[in-house]
């Protein structure tokens, strides 16, 4: 559904992506991690033709994003991570611009409402939402025109815990029903969550693609030990598994019979990417 | 355009903005002029009401639009870049139209030639429109777009009202769109005829500005 090959963009002298070669599948849920800076945005203002390529090739829905920006525009929604809604009209007038430019019909408009619960806040001012309401209104635009592609800029970014929750749910709702998305994130639990692959992201190349839990299995393991400290505290370490000093230590630890409890862990994603590429998450 | 209307309608800014151009030439006109011809007088706040809705409108207008990125979410929904920007300036040039046309009327000055005043009025509307446009493409923040606009606006106001007090300058500035504007308007309401050489240089700056804005709009596009 999405193909990129060697796709780049330079502004000036900073390449912000370099090389890109991914391929995402129809029905997937794709994330884009990284953090901020790392060039996730503009991978997707190539894809939905909002940026020409210094280099290489797109194609969405088998249209190129740039030639044929109408037929991509045709098949995708796009929920960009800034909220721009016109904030002086209504809900309703915010959907009614792009239904009439998409050729929607009316009866699609009044299911996007129905959907995404918005009956309530139709006559309301964009100006007059709260983040959570205005993200629903976004992804109820996007909406429309049932696209096949959905692409999701930081959908959740600032929400509360439950506006969150509710907007992965909807996620998950898509892909049930056959939609590819591409979600972009620097939320590494979310991403976890609802992402069939995931590519990290860092200084506009890609550092790793894979499952979620793949790239975890893939990073390091430690080992996670718990003694009984001299004050009768109960004190936690974290070793890395397969470090010489580590079977040192807890021979050491288990002849003073202090260990409570010996496991092991996989990393999590936020660690794998501060593995691949030695930087920290935003 | 309706769209477009609606989010018009709700700015108060641009109600004020609208406004001031008819109630200023009336009462100015009113209290300054009274035995004066109106083709002396009503020219000028003819070329208030269009740098003040043409440019003052437009630029921030679009410059809104593309600071809140409202411009891409239409871009997305099939409508290409330059039909968006097309349609604010046919916006922004009806409202010019509009407001011209009630200063006009409210300085009872559709004097001489009815159809050379409409044609000036739609030529200097669509100039003044367009440079508000360039501005509004230009400038990427509405506070910027705000600040260009205005000092444009005042400058071609005051241009076309005195140029001739600028000494030197003045063979040069005769060729401001602000001064070709009110000569054609004063030549329409006189019923004197349009003068070919005013006429030309007014539709010359209509062509500079539209290639302008159209390889701005270009350049934003290979970004």
């Amino acid at each position: 559904m999405i193909v990129t090959a060697g796709l780049g963009k330079d502004y000036g002298s900073l390449r912000a992506v370099d090389a890109l070669t991914l391929t995402v599948s129809e029905g997937e849920i794709f994330g884009c991690l990284g953090p901020n800076g790392a060039g996730k945005t503009t991978t997707v203002r190539m894809l939905i033709g909002l940026l020409r390529p210094s280099r290489g090739w797109a194609r969405v829905a088998g249209y190129d994003p740039i030639t044929q920006s109408r037929e991509v525009h045709r098949h995708t929604g796009v929920v960009f991570e800034t909220p721009n809604l016109y904030e002086r009209l209504t809900v309703s007038e915010n959907l009614a611009l792009p239904a009439r430019l998409l050729g929607v019909t009316r009866k699609s408009v009044d299911e996007a409402v129905e959907r995404f619960g918005l009956s309530e806040v139709l006559r309301r001012r964009a100006c007059h939402l709260s983040k959570g309401w205005r993200q629903r209104v976004l992804l109820a635009r996007a909406m429309l025109h049932r696209p096949r592609v959905l692409f999701l800029d930081e959908p959740t970014s600032g929400l509360d815990p439950n506006s969150a929750r509710m907007i992965r749910d909807i996620i998950r709702e898509l892909r049930s029903e056959g939609a590819t998305v591409f979600l972009t994130t620097h939320d590494m639990h979310e991403a976890d969550e609802l992402c069939d692959r995931v590519g990290i992201f860092y200084r506009g190349q890609l550092a790793a693609l894979d499952a979620p839990a793949v790239l975890k299995a893939a990073g390091k393991k430690q080992l996670v030990v718990e003694v009984r400290g001299g004050d009768g505290e109960v004190k936690r370490h974290e070793l890395p598994f397969d470090a010489p000093d580590t079977a040192d230590w807890l021979h050491e630890a288990m002849k003073a019979g202090v260990v409570l409890s010996v496991a092991t862990r996989h990393h999590t994603l936020a660690e794998v990417f501060s593995q691949l590429t030695g930087g920290e998450l935003s | 355009m309706g769209h477009d209307w609606r989010d018009f309608s709700r700015n108060p800014t641009l109600w004020v903005m609208v406004g001031i151009p008819v109630l200023l030439s009336y009462l100015i006109v009113r209290a300054t002029a009274a035995g004066a011809p109106r083709h002396l007088v009503a020219p000028m706040w003819v070329l208030f009401a269009q740098v003040m809705v043409g440019v003052m409108l437009s630029a921030p207008d679009l410059a809104e639009e593309r600071e809140r990125r409202t411009v891409e979410a239409l871009v997305v929904s099939t409508a290409s870049y330059r039909e968006v920007v097309a349609a604010k300036w046919a916006f922004a040039f009806l409202v010019s139209l509009a407001v011209q046309a009630l200063v006009l009327t409210v300085n009872q000055a559709w004097t001489g030639g009815t159809a050379a005043l409409i044609a000036t009025a739609a030529l200097s509307g669509a100039v003044f429109t367009l440079v508000g446009l360039l501005i509004g493409l230009c400038c990427g923040s509405v506070r910027l777009a705000g600040a260009a606009a205005s000092a444009i606006m005042v400058a071609l106001f005051l241009t076309g009202g005195i140029f001739e007090s600028f000494g030197v300058l003045k063979p040069a500035l005769r060729y401001l769109p602000s001064v070709l504007s009110v000569r054609l308007l004063g030549q329409a309401m006189a019923g004197t005829g349009l003068q070919s050489l005013d006429l030309l240089c007014l539709v010359g700056w209509l062509a500079a500005l539209a290639a302008a804005s159209l390889v701005r709009i270009e350049a934003e596009l290979r970004r």
